[in-house]
């Protein structure tokens, strides 16, 4: 099947590129332009015409790419037209005809890209995320992956193991065979190893997921203090209600910003206070739920809150900032315990010190997730597969008699088998290849 | 007129694969024949005269569990009974025998004489006769015009054989008899895709000129582990094989000679096995090793043929001659045959349907080396899914098929069929992805009533196999339903951790170190049937952790194989289908996605287009 797509955005623009992959490519090139193929991966002005019907569409650049040359692996051609709502649909239409070609599916070339080899897992996923990549360090983060770098951090390790795995598996299927002595020497040592080196990349705080996602930052306080304000400050938009009457928010509003180059997920919760109000009680239980969970706290209180001190024991969690709103009233005088804490004083209402604010949350994410140490991990399915791995090498570890030999192998095996998921290998001839390479078998 | 005779099934070749399909097809009840060269060579052992082995092992236990042949005939014929990596692990020990070459013929030539449905002609086919794209019969040398609703293929090497002793070079399937020229043209014509391979033997010797005095001696096991579920009992005398090694000298014979090796004077086109190398292959590639072991097993317990396994070779007769008289014990020795490579022809077995059928040819099927494996074990596997499927087909009844979950015959076809071959093929048990599963311990219970199903299995096997299953699972549910606590069963020494929660007889049986006699000691209730069965509890209790996790493996492999199609489909609003697809699939209405596999025609990327459709939104998230 040849599939077709607008590959830029959708909408009026100066350009439009429509992308073409798949056996018919030559066919689609040929009819559109009703000139033979243009040089491979050069740019060629071509005129674009109806299919069957003696009529001009647009006139425009044509790159060829034969495969398996190609993004996709396939035979591949783009053409860039004028970013005309008419142009590109009148372009698909005319693809539409020809036998073969179908509209492609979301994401559906970087998924033949996969098929055919052209990129492992991992590449796939990265691409995706470069393309939604909406701050600057969630694309350093994607174009990282892209280029390899935990790929062949996996793939080396996902060798060491092969490696093992191939010594184990050559004494099972040739139990008759001259192998050398040494051949299931030293594995426990290399297996604790491999395993500690798991354990190392897992024990990253989760950075690379939480930049992906997006940091989870909590604005919690007492009612009436100013937070579903500085949410609206900080988003830019009216998300939140806000008015003079305490307890205004009940549920918890959720934004997802840039703030200058950091992913987060904002929450605005209910002010905490005693309440006999069945609804605001359950709003209040969802605030305290969002700060435990959250990345990093900002507890916005009134210059008169005096007395949440207690709180703020409480609330005092790993990571937070403590805002003190409403400095245009001009309340000098802050609580002795409050002070400990090294509070900005802020005016939403009159824009004060909210870049200070800012600023201070950066560094604070910074401080805490930031670190020259390399991440490798940016998806939960990384993760699950990477503690199931070492979950299985414990397994192994823990077997020491010769009974356990077919159980042994089957914990490396998996674990061997975990980590490929990572990269999308999974191969039993790598195994046998491997065994072939090192031993002398056959009698 | 009298030289036209019709049958429901032909099979062509009496090799392993040819036995077992004829026997399963004969099994099924319908009209069977077996074609071959010569009578006498029905159920040769053409390479070494052994039978089992890691992974091979399991295939004579699975064909034997679908009631085939090779289990029985290898027992009977049996003279060295071994199982490999007995201390490694029930799920994979092999078991495996050297077998009496000739006694092995014997009896398989007695076993498919007595055959009901099934007639055997030596008569060599010379010609196949079609109608379109399908198999309709053939000419055989005697000038028999033969019909058949189906037809199987089962001509091992045969196929453009052509056999090399250093620069000689002759045609020929096996030595001194025959390659079948002109079959390969007649498929070549149905634009089949065909390889090729090569194999190959040592030089035969004879046993009264070898010095057995100072070899190492490796001994038959002492209780020894059958193929067949159904043979009680040893019928021959158990015998030793030596061991003995290549040195120094050898080797440098061997480099001085190797341009006058077939394999390496570049005659030779084929692939062959890494497995199964050449002596010069190992010496070229594995230069740093001093040694190589050679095993010298005697063809049969009349026979003074000692088969010397591990010096495979295409070196002229001479050279072989001169390598020998430096081995020891082999100073003296008389060369009673050259070994030789030899070259063939195979199909690439993506031309398969899981059936073994081809996708070209209708009512052809192919089993065995002409596929692309190695081995005995290997082709009769094929054979007898190959005679099962043929058999069903003609009746009209759904295909068999093992899949990769169910039995390593299931994972061999499955690669066959799906990745094709690169090099001769062969089973190994890490191939297996569920290979706590399949034991060759359990092969009975994970396939005979399956064979029961479809009239497979004869009444003698049959009952004896209810008769086994009925006792297991009373006493497994016995197991299961019997309960103390830990305190309790501290008395009879065994810990577990105290934590007041009750234990089942099954969990206690996990443990290390506790068999059924000390179960017995507990509950003397459980009764003792047969040590058979004692072990098989066992074993299945030492896996329960990780039975349970293959268990959910297996049953997210078979979540697609079970995907529902559902009943009110639209082929016609696939993009993607062809017409004949789509007119099969409406035509057939298969209810899952597994069956729609198996239609006829209905190829892999036919169904991947319907399972994409079907589960759409859950393929979308690959980026």
């Amino acid at each position: 099947m040849t599939i077709y797509a607008l590959s830029s955005g959708p909408g009026i623009a100066g350009i439009s590129v429509i992308r073409v992959s798949g056996p018919e490519t030559v066919e689609v090139v040929k009819k559109l332009t009703r000139k033979g193929l243009p040089e491979p991966r050069v740019a060629s002005l071509r005129k674009f015409n109806k299919i069957n019907e003696n009529e001009l569409i647009d006139e425009g650049i044509l790159v060829w790419f034969p495969g398996p040359n190609s993004y996709t692996g396939e035979d591949m051609a783009e053409f860039h037209v004028h970013g005309s709502l008419a142009v590109v649909d009148s372009i698909q239409k005319s693809i539409s005809k020809i036998d073969g070609c179908r509209l492609a599916e979301p994401g559906e070339f970087t998924k033949i890209a996969f098929q055919n080899n052209k990129i492992n897992l991992l590449k796939a996923e990265s691409i995706s995320d470069l393309i939604s990549s909406e701050t600057e360090i969630q694309r350093r983060q994607a174009i990282k992956i892209m280029s390899g770098k935990s790929a062949d951090k996996f793939n080396v390790l996902r060798k060491r193991l092969l490696k093992i795995l191939s010594n184990i598996e050559a004494k099972i299927d040739f139990p008759d065979e001259d192998l050398p002595e040494d051949v299931l020497k030293n594995i426990h040592l290399e297996v604790e190893d491999i395993k500690e080196e798991i354990i190392k990349i897992l024990n990253d705080q989760r950075v690379g997921e939480r930049i992906r996602e997006g940091f989870k930052i909590a604005i919690i306080g007492p009612a009436n203090a100013g937070k579903s304000s500085l949410l609206n400050y900080l988003s830019k938009r009216d998300i939140a209600i806000v008015s003079e009457i305490a307890g205004t928010t009940r549920d918890v509003i959720e934004a997802h910003l840039n703030l200058d180059g950091y992913p987060v997920i904002i929450s605005d919760t209910a002010g905490i206070r005693s309440s006999k109000d069945e609804i605001e009680k359950k709003g209040i239980k969802l605030a305290l739920k969002k700060a435990e969970n959250a990345d990093l706290n900002i507890i916005v209180i009134d210059p008169k809150s005096a007395d949440f001190t207690d709180f703020l024991k409480d609330v005092k969690l790993k990571s937070s900032i403590l805002v003190i709103n409403k400095s245009d009233l001009g309340i000098k005088q802050i609580n002795r315990e409050i002070n400990k804490y090294d509070p900005i004083q802020i005016s939403i209402k009159e824009e004060k010190n909210l870049d200070k604010l800012i600023n201070s949350i950066k560094k604070k994410l910074e401080d805490e997730f930031i670190s020259s140490e390399d991440i490798f991990i940016t998806r939960e399915r990384h993760r699950i597969n990477l503690e199931k791995c070492v979950e299985c090498l414990k397994n192994f570890e823990e077997k020491k008699s010769l009974d356990d030999f077919d159980k042994s192998a089957e914990d490396l095996r998996l674990a061997t088998r975990y980590l490929g998921m990572i990269v999308g290998k999974v191969d039993v001839e790598e195994i046998l290849g491997s065994i072939f390479n090192d031993f002398c078998i056959g009698k | 007129m009298k030289n036209e005779l019709s049958f429901d099934v032909v099979v062509i070749g009496g090799g392993h694969a040819g036995c077992e399909a004829a026997a399963a097809s004969a099994r099924l009840g319908v009209n069977t024949a077996l074609f071959t060269h010569k009578f006498d060579t029905i159920g040769e052992m053409s390479c070494n005269p052994a039978i089992g082995g890691l992974g091979k092992g399991h295939l004579v236990r699975e064909i034997d569990a679908l009631d085939g042949l090779m289990g029985e005939v290898a027992d009977r014929s049996g003279i060295q009974f071994r199982l490999l990596n007995r201390s490694r692990g029930p799920a994979v020990r092999g078991p495996r025998t050297q077998s009496d070459r000739s006694l092995y013929k014997k009896y398989m030539q007695k076993k498919l004489v007595n055959y009901c449905n099934l007639s055997i002609y030596s008569d060599p086919v010379i010609r196949f006769n079609f109608n379109k794209n399908a198999i309709i019969g053939f000419i055989t040398q005697s000038g028999k015009e033969i019909k058949s609703s189906k037809i199987i293929l089962t001509t091992g090497t045969f196929l453009n054989g052509l056999i090399h002793i250093g620069e000689e070079k002759t045609p020929a399937g096996r030595f001194n008899e025959k390659a079948s020229t002109g079959l390969s043209e007649q498929l070549v014509k149905y634009n089949f895709k065909i390889g090729r391979l090569k194999t190959g033997t040592p030089p035969r010797l004879d046993s009264r000129t070898i010095n057995f005095d100072n070899l190492e001696e490796q001994h038959a096991d002492d209780d020894p582990y059958f193929f067949s579920f159904l043979t009680k009992k040893n019928f021959n005398k158990q015998i030793s094989c030596r061991m003995t090694y290549t040195n120094s000298a050898v080797h440098k014979i061997i480099s001085k000679n190797i341009g006058r090796s077939a394999m390496y004077s570049g005659d030779i086109k084929g692939v062959g096995p890494r497995y199964c190398p050449s002596i010069e292959d190992k010496i070229k590639k594995f230069s740093d090793k001093q040694r190589h072991q050679i095993f010298l097993e005697p063809e049969g317990l009349n026979d003074y043929t000692i088969y010397p396994n591990g010096i495979s070779t295409s070196l002229p007769a001479d050279v072989q001659q001169e390598i020998c008289s430096k081995i020891n014990g082999l100073e003296n020795v008389k060369i009673l045959r050259p070994g030789y490579a030899i070259e063939y022809d195979f199909v690439d077995p993506t031309e398969l349907f899981l059936t073994l059928e081809t996708k070209k040819i209708k009512n052809l099927f192919l089993a065995g080396q002409i596929n692309g494996t190695t081995g005995y074990e290997e082709a009769a596997a094929q054979g007898l899914i190959a005679g099962i499927n043929a058999a069903l087909s003609f009746k009209e009844r759904e295909p068999f098929i093992l899949d990769r979950s169910e039995a390593y015959i299931g994972v061999m076809i499955d690669d066959l069929v799906t990745k094709g071959v690169a090099e001769p093929y062969r089973m190994f048990t890490s191939r297996a992805e569920y290979r706590l599963s399949l034991r060759s311990d359990n092969a009975d219970i994970r396939l005979t009533q399956k064979g029961i199903d479809i009239g497979l299995v004869q009444k003698k096997r049959e009952e004896i196999y209810i008769e086994k299953y009925t006792q297991l699972l009373k006493i497994q549910r016995k197991l299961d339903n019997l309960k103390i606590t830990p305190s309790k069963v501290a008395r009879y020494g065994v810990n577990i951790a105290k934590d007041g929660i009750s234990r089942s007889a099954n969990q206690i049986l996990g443990q290390k170190s506790v068999n059924l006699r000390k179960i017995r000691e507990i509950w003397p209730e459980i009764i003792y049937v047969s040590r058979e069965i004692d072990e098989q509890l066992e074993i299945n209790s030492h896996y329960i952790g990780y039975l349970k996790k293959q268990n959910a493996d297996i049953l997210a492999f078979k979540r697609d194989e079970n995907f529902i199609i559902p009943d009110n489909i639209d082929y016609d609003r696939f993009a993607g289908l062809s017409n004949e697809v789509k007119s099969k699939l409406k035509k057939i209405k298969p209810k899952t996605m597994g069956q729609a596999l198996r239609i006829d025609g209905v190829t892999p990327a036919a169904v991947y287009i319907l399972l994409s459709h079907l589960k759409r939104k859950s393929i979308k998230h690959i980026a």
